[in-house]
């Protein structure tokens, strides 16, 4: 086990290591740069004279070779320096100070409110096959699949805003926006947060619920339950030791990409919902080519990626005696 | 003579499927007395299995018991119709496990691939008995030693594939007998297992039931398995008892077509210099959708008289020396049985 742990620890900085290039060069792949998408932006009325542009290019380093870009970054990332957004005109270090922690304050939640959702409910919709409960949720499950998250997001600020009057989107409402921590605010931001995780989660629960209702299916008709349940257990008590101890590890074994998946993969319905996340600030890194911006997002959301197969496959390990380190 | 511990009266179980209905048992009827070892012999799906899944009322959906009884002598004298119980209420689970219990055919899958051995076991004995996890425990190292397992006190916390199938077929067999049950059903238990091992298994089995003097149902398609653990055969086709009796009976002197063609399907050392060829049963198991009237074996047998045969279904019907038979022609057909040495 030990040393299973070092090998995998060296793999992951050596993987580390790799997406950093290919983060830093792909960032960089569309034609232009920075300068070129922050000319047009401005360029409506004034010209700028070329030596401008030459001056801004200098003032950012982008007239450097691209390798001699990447080793700049990357020894200043190893310093804590994740170096400045063009377009924000701040520090990225600053930005992600500022987005992080709200991310990983929804996105852990999150997670643990698909997982404690769609767990239960995929294995009574196993254990109970066909019956009206199973195809009342294989019926919410399809629809929850089938809606993308924003729109369900859309659907909820326009029902909130016009039968009740009340405020849906970001994380403060207006009166607790500036206001400094208490109580109140705690609890404002906890209720929206829910609805947040609520609309966030839909689609990741439908989807787990469905793959722990086929993996618990797949179980339940195998020899040891029989065995099981001729040793006179009674039925809930071998079904939760059993087959769904069995059923269950694969689907916390997907733990690990959800980490990822949460934080990149909800730009639109963190925009459309105004959270104060990473996604829409990845989204417009993006946009405008604010390379360093999001490089340190993508090397972040990597490292990410690979902490958190690295925990999915320590869980296998734990979960299931016949895998081999 | 002592009072049966077992007794199946008209047993039907069926599975009603969209297709049409199977009746996998039809009207079976045996009886164990305590301590005896009865065999049950068939083709795959002539009803075997579900025969004893039905005993401990875990017959897989959608099989349902359709009628008939079985009745168990409990430890008091009292006897109880399991047909009767809530399969999932209490009484029935009282009885799995710790007054009947079975043994699976393929102890790979039967064991739990994420528990240990001693958990799996060790449960039975928290459940039934009421013992304290840690003197599960210990309990369960005794019950591994029991089945001659060696090395029991590590083998307790391994895992089924951590150890080989012979094995695991000891632990299935500790498993079952760690509450002293009266009535062990095996259900092909030597099947996956190669014929080294099979002996062994077998050889462990009539050591411990003359140990403790419980009941056997053996169930297997290997009549040379019938010959070496039971005293009693009882033969079934298309989920009806065609045979009962005697092994000794069964053997030298079959009464039912169906038992004399399985005998000479087996095949015999010296047969092929002899030039005689290994007889298969003649035809396959009909479309099980399907009933037809009279005998259920008329259209692979080889004496349908395609009268009575194939209008009047059989009853079961005694004809001597404790043999039962379902045929209009057993007297007269003086069917060959096979040779040779049937340990008693």
């Amino acid at each position: 086990m030990g040393s299973y742990l070092v090998r995998r620890s060296l793999q992951m900085v050596v993987i580390v290591v790799i997406i950093s290039m290919v983060a830093f060069f792909v960032i960089q792949l569309p034609p232009g740069d920075f300068v070129t998408s922050y000319v047009s932006s401005i360029a409506g009325g004034d010209r700028i004279t070329q030596d401008a542009v030459l001056a801004l290019r200098q003032q950012f380093g982008l007239d450097q070779p691209m390798i001699v870009q990447y080793w700049r970054w990357i020894t200043n990332i190893l310093q804590g320096n994740f170096g400045l957004s063009f377009q924000h005109q701040r520090t990225v270090g600053d930005l992600l100070a500022e987005r992080l922690p709200l991310t990983l304050a929804i996105t852990i939640p999150t997670t643990i409110f698909v997982y404690a959702v769609a767990i239960p409910i995929g294995i009574y919709s196993a254990v109970r096959q066909y019956s009206v409960g199973d195809y009342l949720f294989t019926f919410v499950g399809f629809i929850g699949l089938a809606i993308p998250n924003f729109l369900l997001g859309i659907v909820l600020i326009y029902v909130s805003t016009r039968y009740f009057g009340g405020n849906v989107g970001g994380l403060f409402s207006p009166e607790f926006e500036n206001a400094p921590w208490s109580f109140a605010r705690v609890m404002d931001v906890s209720r929206n947060m829910g609805l947040a995780i609520l609309i966030i989660g839909t689609s990741g629960t439908a989807a787990t619920m469905r793959v722990m209702r086929g993996m618990l299916l797949d179980e339940l008709s195998q020899a040891y339950v029989e065995t099981a349940r001729a040793k006179g257990l009674s039925e809930w008590r071998l079904i939760l030791k059993y087959p769904v101890r069995v059923a269950v590890s694969p689907v916390l074994s997907t733990v690990g990409f959800t980490l990822p998946a949460m934080i990149s993969g909800t730009e639109i319905t963190a925009t459309v919902l105004n959270l104060p996340t990473t996604g829409p600030l990845l989204l417009n890194a993006v946009r405008s080519q604010d390379m360093f911006l999001a490089a340190s997002i993508i090397l972040i959301l990597s490292i990410l990626t690979v902490i958190g197969t690295f925990l999915s496959d320590l869980l296998l390990v734990w979960a299931d005696p016949r895998i081999k380190v | 003579m002592a009072d049966p511990l077992l007794t199946i009266e008209d047993l039907r179980t069926h599975y009603h499927m969209t297709q049409g209905t199977v009746r996998a048992v039809d009207g079976a009827s045996l009886t164990v007395m305590p301590g005896q070892t009865v065999g049950i012999v068939g083709e795959s799906g002539c009803g075997k299995s579900v025969m004893l899944r039905s005993i401990l009322r875990i017959v897989p959906k959608p099989g349902r018991i359709e009628g008939g009884r079985i009745a168990l002598r409990r430890e008091d004298g009292a006897v109880t119709d399991l047909t009767a119980l809530d399969p999932d209420g209490r009484e029935i689970r009282a009885i799995r496990g710790a007054e009947i219990s079975m043994i699976f055919q393929e102890p790979m899958s039967s064991l739990s691939p994420v528990h240990t051995i001693g958990n799996q076991i060790g449960e039975a004995l928290v459940l039934h008995k009421g013992l304290k996890p840690r003197e599960a425990r210990a309990e369960t190292v005794a019950a591994l030693e029991h089945v001659a397992m060696p090395r029991a006190d590590r083998i307790v916390d391994m895992y089924p594939h951590e150890i080989s199938g012979g094995m695991r077929q000891r632990a299935m067999i500790a498993m079952a007998l760690c509450c002293n049950p009266r009535l062990l059903m095996a259900d092909e238990p030597t099947t996956a297992l190669d014929v080294t091992t099979q002996a062994q298994i077998l050889a462990l089995m009539r050591r411990l039931q003359e140990e403790s003097g419980m009941a056997i149902l053996f169930v297997t398609h290997d009549l040379g398995v019938v010959a070496q653990m039971t005293e009693f055969v009882v033969i079934m086709y298309l989920g009806r008892v065609v045979e009962t009796g005697p092994v000794r009976e069964i053997y030298h002197a079959p009464k039912h077509p169906y038992t004399h063609a399985l005998l000479h399907s087996i095949p015999k050392l010296g047969q092929r210099r002899a030039g005689a060829r290994l007889r298969s049963v003649a035809g396959g198991l009909p479309d099980p959708y399907l009933r037809q009237a009279g005998c259920p074996f008329a259209p692979r047998c080889p004496h349908n008289d395609g009268a009575a045969c194939v209008t009047e279904a059989p009853a079961l019907r005694p004809v001597g020396n404790g043999c039962e038979v379902r045929c209009h022609h057993a007297e007269r057909l003086g069917l060959a049985g096979v040779r040779g040495k049937v340990p008693a």
